[in-house]
């Protein structure tokens, strides 16, 4: 098995030389360029650095990136992988299956890549030489991580991954890939622009403590002779393998011994839109519903398109008035997110008199709730990640970009949160279905400027925390303090938004047939 | 004779019209269990009184009709009975399960259709069916499928990929009558399913909600189309100013009269029609 699995992953290599020459020379380039930037990623560190502590630290920061870029990036392009599935009709134990495809990896395009970085590596580091069996526990660990971290990453990224969820997960992957960008790019030119930097020598300190940064930390405490630590690093290294290992013939096992279920005929052939990618449970639809709603209806339309020029206002009239940019940067993101969350709060009488499906459904509340949270978080954690990467890049602190983000879902977990219990305790009449965004309500008076000021001041003062968290963490960035406030931010969001659904769902439970007749007086 | 008859008795048999299976139904149905009861229902709204203590009972397999003036409660009692509209005071359960206590069991037995209230139209047909089979807890391969057949009979296939906002006012109807069936519930409230609706559609319903009710389902529906009552229905219940004034066998209540010229007679007060003698006499630009 094993031997047939090379076999057919050398035959997977030479396709890229097979076809039109158009495609095979486009190919060997492509090859050639990615062959010549994996031994240049080797030599870089030694030229840019002016000290051994900073290439050190350098070369640290890279194998961190490299490892981790080898297991991430599988769960979302992993198509033209070899998984454990398709081999479930050859007449094989799923351990030769599964030991066949980790020795087949070793063959691959991206390994290859990686194995002339490490041979590069092994060429200009002579120091590295002089400690033979560090140098071995160096490679079999970076070849053990990448390799196990790729193929767990890809089966993992199948098997949550449907035909119908695959488009999801690849949006995500390109949300997560543009967010990284600009606070990369500021990294490497903030690394080029002062290589000793202390940003660089922090960073490396705190990432030979992950199973990706680790072998190269062990390398390098080995050549300053620390048995200790050496031997500290790669055993978090090694211990990383083994999990890596129980989960990846755990895998195999499952994906050789269960089927996939089969789409439905009428669902397949039909376009249902957010429906398809969304399970079929109550919350799911309710959120599928919610998306096609803020699509489609103009109402919803105008409010987010009104967010985001709130959002500029304000940064406007705050630069008018002289404050410095680095303040002003802080800004707009977090106002973002209070808007986005907040928009949800009077959806219900949006709804108008179709509410009354959910109530003679039976729909729990807490289910109603949390489906309807769905569109804004849709929208706003990719908004939060792109943003806070690229605020963090205009306050010119790449270090500040955890606290930011963990600040950032915070609040508009908060904003979500209330929006929820607002919603449900106090409708106020609204624009009506299919009427245009700017008519005035039918119904006016009633409650509708207290409703909104006082979900907006509920917000704004349960956001303080969040923020207060975020901004003390960006003045004083120090790594320790980031990784506390994103905690800190994430769990007070999560713990906000949850009291806000159960309240929320408690009053729709009870309030269902109030809110028929309140929707047709509105109506 | 020719080969289209029917071969087995060498005779055409002529079809049974519906008042005949409705009368069967009728008698059949006192037998089987009762699938809704309400008990003293009385809903007010501060000093006027929408229902007054009503009390209907619905076998399982029966077809009721609900018929009375405007105004007259009909829409009140069949929200309170669907858990859309909280009475002040009585019992409603389906299937001895109360609607107003045991709101989530009580509403997977019943399919409603209410009158006048939106359907999220925004959704195509084949989403807001989903949509709703989905929350009444039908497992997705069931929804699809159910979705498909229900479209087909109510007509309504070739119109699933279209937003339901482009509906007409009758195809919102079916459509909404189709979101009320896809969980295959015990018992359907419907107000006035066939407003709108034109009249091939509606007989096409009718026999849909017949067969339904022939399987063992049980139907309670408004509708101010006492021939279509008349002729689909086996029960009927007469309300006027919130109380029922006459309820029974369809054959019981009309009491050799049509329907109709007992309805008038059970609900219209001595001077209906008086006092309007300046619009009769003549114009007033003459």
């Amino acid at each position: 098995m094993v031997a047939q699995l090379l076999g057919l992953r050398l035959a997977q290599l030479g396709s890229a030389f097979r076809g039109s020459f158009l495609r095979v020379a486009g190919n060997a380039l492509g090859g050639i360029i990615a062959l010549i930037a994996a031994a240049a990623l080797a030599w870089l560190p030694g030229w840019i650095a002016p000290s051994l502590d900073a290439r050190n630290a350098i070369d640290t920061v890279v194998c961190a990136c490299v490892l981790a870029a080898a297991t991430i990036v599988p769960v979302f392009v992993n198509r033209r992988h070899l998984e454990p599935r398709q081999f479930a009709t050859a007449p094989a134990r799923p351990a030769a299956i599964g030991a066949g495809l980790l020795l087949s990896t070793l063959l691959s395009w991206p390994m290859l890549i990686l194995e002339v970085w490490i041979v590069a590596l092994i060429v200009m580091r002579p120091e590295w030489r002089g400690t033979p069996w560090a140098l071995v526990g160096f490679v079999v660990a970076v070849m053990l991580v990448a390799i196990l971290g790729a193929r767990v990453a890809s089966a993992c990224g199948r098997l949550i991954t449907t035909a119908r969820l695959g488009l999801l997960l690849r949006a995500i992957g390109t949300i997560l890939l543009l967010a990284m960008l600009p606070i990369t790019v500021f990294a490497i030119a903030e690394t080029v622009r002062d290589p000793g930097g202390a940003q660089t020598v922090e960073a490396a300190s705190a990432l030979g403590w992950t199973p990706f940064g680790a072998p190269a930390a062990a390398m390098i405490s080995a050549v300053q002779g620390d048995l200790a630590s050496t031997l500290g690093f790669l055993s978090i290294a090694l211990a990383w393998v083994l999990v890596l290992l129980v989960v990846w013939f755990g895998l195999v096992m499952v994906s050789l011994t269960r089927i996939a279920q089969p789409l439905e005929p009428l669902l397949a052939s039909r376009s249902m839109g957010w429906f398809d990618v969304f399970s079929s449970d109550p919350i799911a639809v309710i959120g599928a519903r919610a998306l096609t709603y803020w699509r489609r209806d103009p109402r919803y339309r105008v409010a987010l398109a009104a967010a985001p020029i709130g959002a500029a206002l304000i940064v406007v009239a705050l630069s008018i008035a002289g404050v410095a940019v680095e303040h002003v940067a802080l800004i707009p993101l977090p106002l973002l997110m209070l808007l986005l969350g907040w928009s949800l709060h009077n959806d219900i009488a949006t709804d108008s008199t179709a509410i009354w499906l959910h109530v003679v459904s039976g729909t729990r509340g807490f289910q109603d709730r949390l489906g309807r949270f769905m569109p804004a978080l849709f929208i706003g954690i990719p908004l939060a990640l792109v943003g806070s990467s690229v605020t963090a890049t205009v306050l010119g602190d790449w270090r500040a970009l955890p606290a930011l983000i963990g600040m950032n879902v915070a609040v508009l977990l908060v904003a979500c949160g209330v929006s929820s219990i607002s919603s449900a305790v106090l409708p106020y009449p609204t624009t009506r279905p299919n009427d245009s965004p700017f008519m005035q309500p039918a119904v006016s008076g009633s409650g509708g400027g207290t409703a909104q000021t006082l979900s907006m001041l509920v917000t704004l003062a349960l956001s303080v925390f969040p923020v207060w968290l975020g901004v003390r963490a960006v003045l004083e960035p120090t790594l320790g303090a980031e990784i506390i406030a994103l905690v800190a931010c994430l769990g007070y969001g999560a713990v906000v938004s949850a009291i806000g659904v159960l309240i929320g769902g408690a009053v729709f439970d009870r309030a269902g047939p109030v809110y028929i007749a309140l929707t047709q007086t509105f109506d | 004779m020719s080969p289209s008859s029917s071969p087995q008795t060498g005779r055409i048999e002529p079809p049974v019209p519906s008042v005949v299976r409705a009368r069967e139904r009728g008698e059949a149905a006192k037998h089987r269990p009762l699938v809704l009861r309400t008990q003293a229902l009385t809903k007010t709204y501060g000093k006027l009184i929408a229902a007054d203590r009503i009390n209907i009972d619905v076998h399982a397999g029966s077809f009721t009709g609900v018929v009375g003036p405007n105004g007259a409660g009909k829409t009140t009692l069949l929200s309170m009975i669907s858990g859309l509209n909280k009475p002040t005071s009585g019992r409603v359960t389906v299937a001895e399960v109360d609607v107003w206590r045991a709101g989530p069991e009580a509403k997977r037995l019943l399919g409603v259709l209410p009158d006048r209230l939106r359907l999220f139209d925004r959704l195509t047909g084949a989403q807001l069916l989903y949509y709703v089979g989905v929350l009444h807890g039908v497992a997705r391969t069931a929804v699809a499928e159910r979705a498909g057949e229900l479209a087909e009979a109510f007509g309504l296939d070739s119109a699933l990929d279209r937003p339901v906002s482009d509906y007409s006012a009758g195809m919102q109807k079916k459509i909404g009558l189709a979101c009320a069936m896809i969980h295959a519930p015990q018992l359907l409230v419907l107000d006035e399913p066939f407003e709108a609706v034109d009249p091939v559609s509606a007989s096409n319903l009718a026999e849909i909600l017949e067969q339904f009710v022939a399987g063992g389902g049980s139907v309670v529906m408004s509708s101010h189309s006492l021939d279509l009552i008349q002729r689909v229905c086996d029960h009927v219940a007469v309300i006027s100013d919130g109380v029922i004034v006459a309820q029974g066998l369809v054959d019981d209540v009309r009491d050799g009269m049509s329907l109709e010229e007992r309805f008038t007679h059970l609900t219209e007060s001595e001077d209906a029609g008086k006092g309007l003698e300046w619009l009769h006499s003549s114009s007033d630009s003459a």
